[in-house]
């Protein structure tokens, strides 16, 4: 209904005045630039990932930091935070800084991998369900379906008692439990795109399903998966630290679950040994809360709408 | 009614996922961890009952698909086997005699959460940029990025061992029994309070957030201006336009995010030795009593379903769209 | 063409004696990141009683920044910084929170463009219009229902359909009901923002003489916004089309379409086909309408404009009388002569 409608010469352009841009030519490709300079200028962002950075840091150079195995029994059990042991020992007398250095690296890697990993098939199925529909989407929207109904802990909980304990078993069992969340959001933003016209000229061209899924609908999404892989993150460190409270986990290792678990064994509540298990919980505390403020500025980013408005 | 008949079908075939996931998960595993079972066991036992057990754990000669239908047979009539570690109970009653306790705890936290959740993220949105909008979803953020069960712990330590306001662990205080006097309701719901004040805080940012989120983008919709334009009263617009319509995504993840209490219920009735299934799922893990594991795993999933297909009802009550179509 | 009636000129010759609303040099800006953009700039016109208004342009040009602003429902970014609108006398932008609310509806009510969207989807067609008469004028619900009733008749709606939601609506009956809402308190103004825009061609015409009828029964005032002219001339007395913010063009909509004298007015009309008559062949206009963050200098149609003289790139003309009633702002058209201070060597 555009005035210039009737004229031959100007076409679609013509619709919005703030629009002068034509539309991206056939295979549309999001603006990766504004995207990363939105993060590196959003203070929210800018304060997750020096949070990351530093925890990261801590994790590689633990063994520099903190030299020795961290849980060796020492002869100085249950001191409060002095100079020689900044935050206290344990009732067994392990160094409980070092402790919490170690286990950053555990809790860390598994929270990633399964973060990654959850992504990973989130993104497959997603998107091979928004891309083939009919009969293969009903099936892996079902299966999505059912896996985000079925309580995740007692899952969890379940799947950890019959396998053999190990931290490869933690991990699998973390991605059993973790992926449907995002298969969800991804198969809807994916389904959106589906319908474009740079996907349907990609199909006429005869390109291959896993090329257009991978190449042409991936891309544009870019940062929809984001924020799922945060989640996916969130989700790994916390429920990794859950499982190994519970003592399903892999005992023994040293991750901020298990200190919290032989923390809590020990009876360090009891005893009033409260500094044994503060720097474990706020440390899971910190790093959720780091990835969630990434995952809020992304948000912020990608949708305007919840930017905070400037009164005046 | 199509809309409820489809959901039902689904949380049918989910179940039935789960009998199946039950019955594989022994049958399946390496390590044989049935073995490991009943190294512990038997010696207690009749050889009847024995005999029963090896064949719920597919100790058995039959050929897989006779077991398995026999299996789902047994599930339908309340059958779950019998407890190794409240030996002789059956699997029913020992779930039966606790999970009052967890409805309980989780009823109380998830409604106190979703209600005082909601309404914060309504007033947020309806106020955007001012006190409530840019003090506390960082802080529930915050708050709700610790661990539950860390959570739990920390209350216990401040309420429950340092100041001493509050009873350390269990549902009611030993030495009481179960009555409807005025003097054991108050006992339980001082134990209710630390257990419930966990659960409440760390979950109740995610439905600040969410109803705030999809509050702002109501609050964009046309029928928002019109209500303006209409000259409605402020308090009409929020709750009567914003809300209302703003609630029913928030419906929908309601069904979901049962789950997530379920667990945080868990971990929380772990710490605070409250005796719910929660906590039995736990012990009966550590007792290697497998039956009681996959008991409990089978009942909380059927419950998360039904309270599903529950929300799925009010849902069809809130939306006039889903209920003629 | 029954475009202009007798009746209808008396109105126009009430215009001058008591507007019903009397809009004055409105300025309306966008905050943006990149400093602000004046979407409506120094707009002045009125409504008489009885009196129906068309303001026409392209998408964006302002049109509809304006019925936002009368109704004052612009929200940030969007701001009024200068001007006064007069609503029966009451500047309307001197009005507090409370007495905003009471006026609105009752003196002022507005037709959004989109029937679907403006009507709140998990609420009755009843009680939308129910709460308008409980919020405005106390009345018990049961009375507010018979009233409901009553006006769901005045639009050909069986009063039957006060329990229906407005999914269970067609778009013709959806829009009829929001119109029976804005009826509702018998405002002196109503706002009709592309009234008809979402809704196939033969729906559009029953609307439009709903509307019609409508309006010469109960006489109020109707400040109209449409992009379509062919529509705009058969409904309105009188138009004003709207360019990049501004009016270039005021007149009695038989003038405006026998003797348009902006170039744009010229344009547009020669964008659609007439209802009637013989066919002719239409000339469009090139190019996109400018871009509002940057409008050019001088005349704001001039990079547009085929008639356009080198004086029209620096000159910005204002809006002049031509004959009485009839307004222009070009510096082509015959006569016009700029007055002196606005006039740059």
């Amino acid at each position: 209904m555009s005035l210039t409608d009737s004229t031959p010469t100007a076409t679609t352009t013509a619709v919005n005045p703030t629009v002068q841009v034509p539309e991206p030519p056939v295979r549309g490709r999001v603006a990766h630039g504004g995207f990363v300079h939105g993060i590196l200028t959003n203070k929210k962002a800018l304060f997750g990932l020096a949070i990351l950075v530093v925890f990261a840091l801590l994790a590689l150079l633990a063994p520099l930091l903190a030299p020795g195995n961290p849980s060796d029994f020492g002869p100085e059990a249950s001191l409060a935070p002095s100079g020689n042991h900044l935050l206290g020992t344990t009732s067994k007398g392990q160094d409980v800084l070092a402790l919490t250095l170690w286990g950053s690296r555990s809790s860390l890697t598994v929270g990633f991998t399964v973060g990654i990993a959850a992504t990973f098939i989130g993104c497959l199925v997603g998107i091979a369900s928004a891309y083939f529909g009919k009969a293969i989407d009903e099936v892996l929207s079902l299966l999505t379906n059912i896996f985000l109904l079925i309580p995740g802990l007692p899952l969890l909980v379940v799947l950890a008692a019959f396998l053999p304990p190990g931290p490869a078993t933690v991990v699998i069992v973390l991605v059993i439990t973790g992926w449907a969340g995002s298969a969800r959001v991804l198969r809807s933003q994916a389904l959106s795109l589906r319908s474009k016209d740079f996907v349907a000229a990609a199909v006429v061209t005869g390109e291959k399903a896993w090329r257009i899924m991978f190449r042409e609908i991936l891309p544009n999404m870019a940062s929809i998966v984001m924020s799922t892989l945060l989640g996916c993150v969130i989700y790994g460190i916390g429920a990794q630290a859950g499982l190994e409270f519970l003592g399903l986990g892999d005992t023994g290792s040293v991750s901020w679950g298990t200190n919290l678990y032989w923390a809590n064994n020990d009876g360090a509540l009891m005893t009033g040994d409260w500094w044994v298990l503060l720097p474990s919980g706020v440390a899971i505390a910190v790093v959720a809360f780091a990835l969630a403020m990434i995952n809020y500025a992304v948000d912020e980013i990608t949708n305007p709408r919840l930017r905070v408005e400037k009164k005046g | 009614m199509v809309f409820l008949l489809r959901r039902l079908g689904f949380y049918v075939i989910a179940f039935w996922a789960c009998i199946t996931l039950n019955f594989f998960l022994p049958r399946l595993m390496p390590g044989d961890p049935v073995s490991r079972m009943f190294s512990q066991v038997q010696s207690q036992m009749r050889p009847d009952q024995v005999d029963a057990l090896r064949r719920l754990f597919g100790l058995d000669d039959r050929p897989l698909w006779e077991q398995y239908i026999a299996y789902i047979g047994k599930i339908f009539r309340g059958d779950m086997g019998i407890s190794l570690s409240r030996f002789p109970s059956p699997v029913s009653e020992v779930i039966g005699s606790q999970i009052g306790w967890t409805l309980l705890l989780g009823g109380t936290s998830l409604i106190i959460a979703v209600i005082l959740g909601n309404f914060l993220g309504i007033l947020a949105a309806w106020r955007r940029g001012k006190f409530l909008d840019s003090v506390f979803p960082p802080l529930l953020i915050f708050v709700g990025s610790f661990p539950y069960f860390w959570l739990a712990m920390a209350a216990l330590y401040l309420f429950g061992i340092t100041l001493g306001w509050l009873p350390l662990s269990h549902a009611f205080s030993t030495g009481l029994s179960p009555s409807f006097s005025l003097k054991y309701i108050n006992d339980v719901a001082a134990h209710l309070i630390l257990p419930a004040l966990t659960i409440v805080l760390v979950s109740i940012g995610g439905w600040m957030l969410g109803m705030r989120n999809t509050m702002i983008a109501t609050t964009a919709e046309d029928y928002i201006t019109m209500a303006r334009a209409k000259g409605l009263r402020p308090a009409r617009i929020m709750f009567q336009y914003a809300a209302r319509n703003a609630m029913l995504p928030s419906v929908t993840s309601f069904g979901m995010s049962l789950g997530f209490v379920v667990g945080g219920a868990l971990l929380t009735e772990t710490v605070f030795a409250y005796p719910g299934i929660g906590y039995q799922l736990l012990t009966s893990v550590q007792a290697l009593d497998y039956p009681l594991t996959q008991g409990i795993f089978l009942t909380i999933t059927a419950a998360v379903l039904a309270a599903n297909f529950l929300v799925d009802i009010i849902y069809v009550r809130l939306d006039p769209r889903v209920r003629v179509s | 063409m029954e475009t202009l009636t007798e009746q209808d000129r008396a109105n126009i010759g009430r215009t001058a004696a008591a507007p019903v609303l009397s809009v004055k040099n409105l300025q309306v800006q966008y905050a943006a990141e990149s400093g602000n953009v004046t979407a409506v700039d120094d707009v002045s016109f009125d409504i008489g009683a009885g009196e129906v208004f068309g303001l026409a342009g392209e998408s964006g040009c302002g049109k509809s920044t304006i019925a936002n602003a009368v109704m004052r429902l612009l929200q940030t970014p969007a701001k009024i910084t200068g001007g006064s609108i007069e609503l029966a006398g009451r500047n309307l932008l001197d009005l507090g929170e409370e007495e905003l609310r009471r006026t609105r509806w009752r003196d002022v009510a507005m037709v959004f463009q989109s029937a679907m969207n403006s009507l709140n989807p998990v609420m009755t067609i009843g009680d939308q219009i129910v709460d308008v008469f409980t919020t405005h004028e106390r009345m018990p619900k049961k009375a507010a229902r018979e009233r409901a009733a009553e006006l769901l008749k005045l639009v050909d709606i069986s009063p039957d359909r006060l329990k229906s939601y407005p999914h269970q609506l067609s778009g013709g009956m959806r829009q009829r009901a929001v119109i029976a809402i804005a009826l509702a308190l018998k405002p002196s103004l109503l706002i009709m923002d592309e009234p008809t825009t979402a809704l196939d061609v033969v729906v559009q015409q029953e609307i439009m003489h709903q509307i019609k009828e409508l309006q010469q029964r109960l006489g109020f005032s109707i400040l109209f916004i449409t992009h379509d002219i062919s529509l705009m001339v058969e409904l309105s007395h009188r138009m004003a089309v709207m360019y990049a913010g501004k009016l270039v063009e005021v007149a009695p909509s038989k003038d405006m379409l026998e003797n348009p004298l902006h170039p744009y007015t010229n344009a547009l009309m020669g964008a659609f086909p007439p209802l009637t008559g013989p066919r002719v062949e239409l000339t469009g206009l090139p190019d996109a309408p400018p871009n509002m963050a940057h409008p050019p200098t001088g005349c704001r149609f001039h990079p547009r404009c085929p008639l356009a003289i080198d004086e029209c790139r620096t000159v910005a003309p204002p809006l002049l009388p031509k004959t009485v009633n009839h307004d222009a702002a070009c510096l082509l058209v015959p006569g016009y002569v700029l007055p002196r201070e606005r006039s740059r060597p």
